[in-house]
């Protein structure tokens, strides 16, 4: 089993953000966010050291929390410090880009990585979609159509029209082409059934996020029988699981932590909205009607990340080890991909786990 | 070779014209000041005629149904698809006199590729949809009507929308199909695609079971002036699936030929 390094690049003072999406940019201060983004990429340079072997990116907006609204750009960054480890786009938010721009980016950065690249598509979360606008009720067909185009623009060799339903380009010939061939490693995220099919269809491996050990499970039971039943079976690299993550020397201290955090207000963690914009957003994803009548409008809450905000693996390491090796016993997880950067511990604090992780967890993980 | 007269149908005047001993059928359609000559020529399209309606409203549209195909007797004469090609070049010729855009589909696109090759001067532009001429990686072309159905399809889910159409009909064009092409690749054509001197689309859907998605490649490395292009979540029968996304691109192409890539849909939301 590997482990990955989720380079989330929070801004340091992501403590004092209020629980609400976005957060607005009276809150970033200059010298903090340069100050940030060099912490982050010297943690993703340690995880590397202590024996990490992917470090991954992942498209958020109009947040500090995970500060990668233009995940190619931190990656290509990154990749100039972490020369061993696999380059894991974990992922774009396909419904919201231009595919053919994707598909160069991805293109791009298998070559400054000389093939080191994971290519991930995911949808977001709810409130993603209003990040440019997008209308909810098309995300998962604009997903399935983006993602048959970023593989047509990365293979196809000879200059092509694409007349879709979501994207019409009448000249695609991206350049540069993938180092690898004929395409990087593929996952898609996702839980729905459709998604999963498609993975299976496409011989692209999956990727799941935050959710409980048994829910992984039900997914991952899926999506076997359907690659089994398109002729083929994932490898271990082709199941990942993201989760968050407490480490300790030991339990107890990682109890004490909680606490401390509990004893210290709300978590900022969560993507709360209004709940007129979340019901909304819900609403329209789902194809159902929305009456803005029949609610009224009020003061922030509820939290549309829902699973995100909670820890997957906490406490020391031999309780971390049980809990990651659920996964891979249940679930068959050959990648965990980890979000340190809680929302109250510091940059030093994240490298102080970085190092207990791979001193005293990634040996035992190696071994399944 | 004498037109044998015309009669006024849903698809337009219905008439016929000889040449080399067949009666070909044609609908031709037009509006009061057509911009331009299009000829059709339909082979499996299973009765669609969408595109044939939309490209009617602004060039004179004339659909020719091949020899052996429809409702015309069994094609047992034509020894090649060149030979037939050079037949309906010649039924072409007397319905259209002038220039015209040359449009085939499936196997009416590879003998649209041929009538190209032996009278160029007669095409000013080429659309070829979902041709079955080169296929490198070959598999079936033939099967009971079912088969046949669910390899036309991306979705196959979606073969009861598609028109009823008498299985001997498909029967007989499949037997003429594969005894023309061999179910295989035209090795020669590909050789002579370099040839083509006119302007020329090739589409494909994206889903296409019966055409490898290599064999576009081919299209767009040898034919000189060509685009190539995918419709997304069509199968072979791609105006069965994305009608309205058929019609926009070989609309444009038959309008603008090559130049149908630059971009002339506005961005402004509120002026």
């Amino acid at each position: 089993m590997k482990a990955s390094y989720l380079g989330a690049m929070g801004y340091a003072q992501r403590y004092n953000f209020p629980t609400t999406w976005p957060i607005p940019p009276i809150y970033h201060d200059p010298e903090t966010s340069v100050r940030s983004y060099q912490e982050g990429m010297e943690e993703c340079e340690f995880a590397e050291e202590m024996g990490f072997e992917w470090v991954s990116f992942s498209e958020h907006h109009y947040s500090g929390r995970i500060a990668t609204g233009t995940p190619a750009v931190m990656a290509a960054a990154v990749a100039e410090r972490c020369k061993k480890a696999k380059i894991a786009m974990l992922g774009h938010l396909l419904t919201l880009n231009n595919p053919v721009r994707v598909a160069e980016e991805l293109g791009l950065l298998d070559n400054l990585t000389n093939g080191r690249l994971v290519i991930g598509f995911l949808r977001g979360t709810p409130n993603e979609d209003q990040t440019y606008s997008v209308n909810p009720a098309e995300g998962r067909a604009r997903l399935l159509e983006g993602m048959d185009l970023v593989i047509k623009a990365l293979t196809e060799p000879q200059p092509f029209s694409w007349e879709g339903r979501y994207y019409q380009f009448r000249t695609v010939a991206v350049w540069p082409r993938p180092v690898q061939q004929p395409l990087p490693p593929m996952v898609v995220a996702t839980r729905s059934d459709d998604m999963l099919q498609y993975a299976a269809e496409h011989k692209l491996g999956l990727a799941v996020s935050f959710v409980p050990v048994d829910q992984m499970a039900g997914v991952v039971k899926k999506y076997y029988a359907w690659c089994a039943e398109a002729g083929w079976q994932p490898t271990p690299d082709q199941i990942v699981y993201r989760g968050s993550i407490y480490l300790a020397e030991t339990d107890k201290q990682a109890e004490a932590w909680l606490e401390g955090v509990k004893h210290a207000g709300p978590v900022p963690g969560g993507i709360a909205m209004r709940p007129t914009v979340s019901r909304a957003i819900q609403a329209a994803r789902a194809g159902e009607e929305f009456d803005l009548r029949n609610i009224l409008a009020g003061g922030v809450q509820g939290d549309v990340a829902g699973a995100a905000r909670a820890l997957n693996f906490m406490g020391g390491p031999d309780t971390v080890v049980k809990q990651i090796k659920a996964f891979h016993d249940q679930c068959g997880v050959g990648v965990v991909d980890l979000f340190f950067q809680q929302p109250r511990v510091s940059h030093r604090e994240v490298m102080q786990e970085i190092e207990l992780f791979g001193r005293a967890v990634l040996p035992h993980i190696k071994e399944f | 070779m004498t037109q044998a007269g015309q009669r006024r149908t849903a698809a337009g005047k219905e008439g016929y014209v000889e040449v080399d001993g067949f009666r070909i059928r044609y609908w031709e359609s037009s509006p009061p000041r057509a911009v331009g000559a299009v000829v059709m020529l339909e082979g499996m399209t299973w009765g669609l005629s969408t595109l044939r309606d939309a490209l009617a409203q602004k060039y004179r549209v004339v659909a020719l149904e091949l020899p052996g195909f429809g409702a015309s007797p069994a094609n047992t004469r034509s020894q090649s698809v060149q030979e037939l090609a050079n037949t309906v070049a010649q039924a072409a010729a007397q319905v259209v006199p002038e220039k015209y855009t040359l449009i085939g589909t499936s196997f009416g696109a590879n003998v649209a590729l041929w009538q190209t090759l032996q009278a160029p001067n007669k095409v000013e532009a080429l659309v070829l949809i979902a041709p079955i001429a080169l296929r490198p990686a070959a598999g079936p072309l033939a099967g009971t009507l079912q088969e046949t159905a669910r390899r036309l399809l991306a979705h196959s889910e979606q073969a009861r929308s598609l028109p009823s159409i008498d299985p001997a009909i498909v029967a007989k064009e499949q037997t003429l199909v594969q005894r023309l092409t061999g179910g295989g690749h035209d090795a020669e054509a590909e050789h002579r695609l370099g040839e083509i001197p006119c302007a020329t689309l090739v589409l494909f859907g994206s889903e296409d079971k019966m055409v490898a998605p290599e064999a576009a490649r081919l299209y767009r490395e040898r034919i000189p002036n060509s685009n190539i292009a995918f419709v997304y979540d069509a199968g072979h029968l791609i105006e069965a699936e994305r009608p309205e996304a058929l019609i926009n691109a070989v609309s444009d192409y038959v309008e603008l030929r090559e130049t149908f890539i630059v971009g002339r849909q506005t961005g402004i939301i509120n002026p």
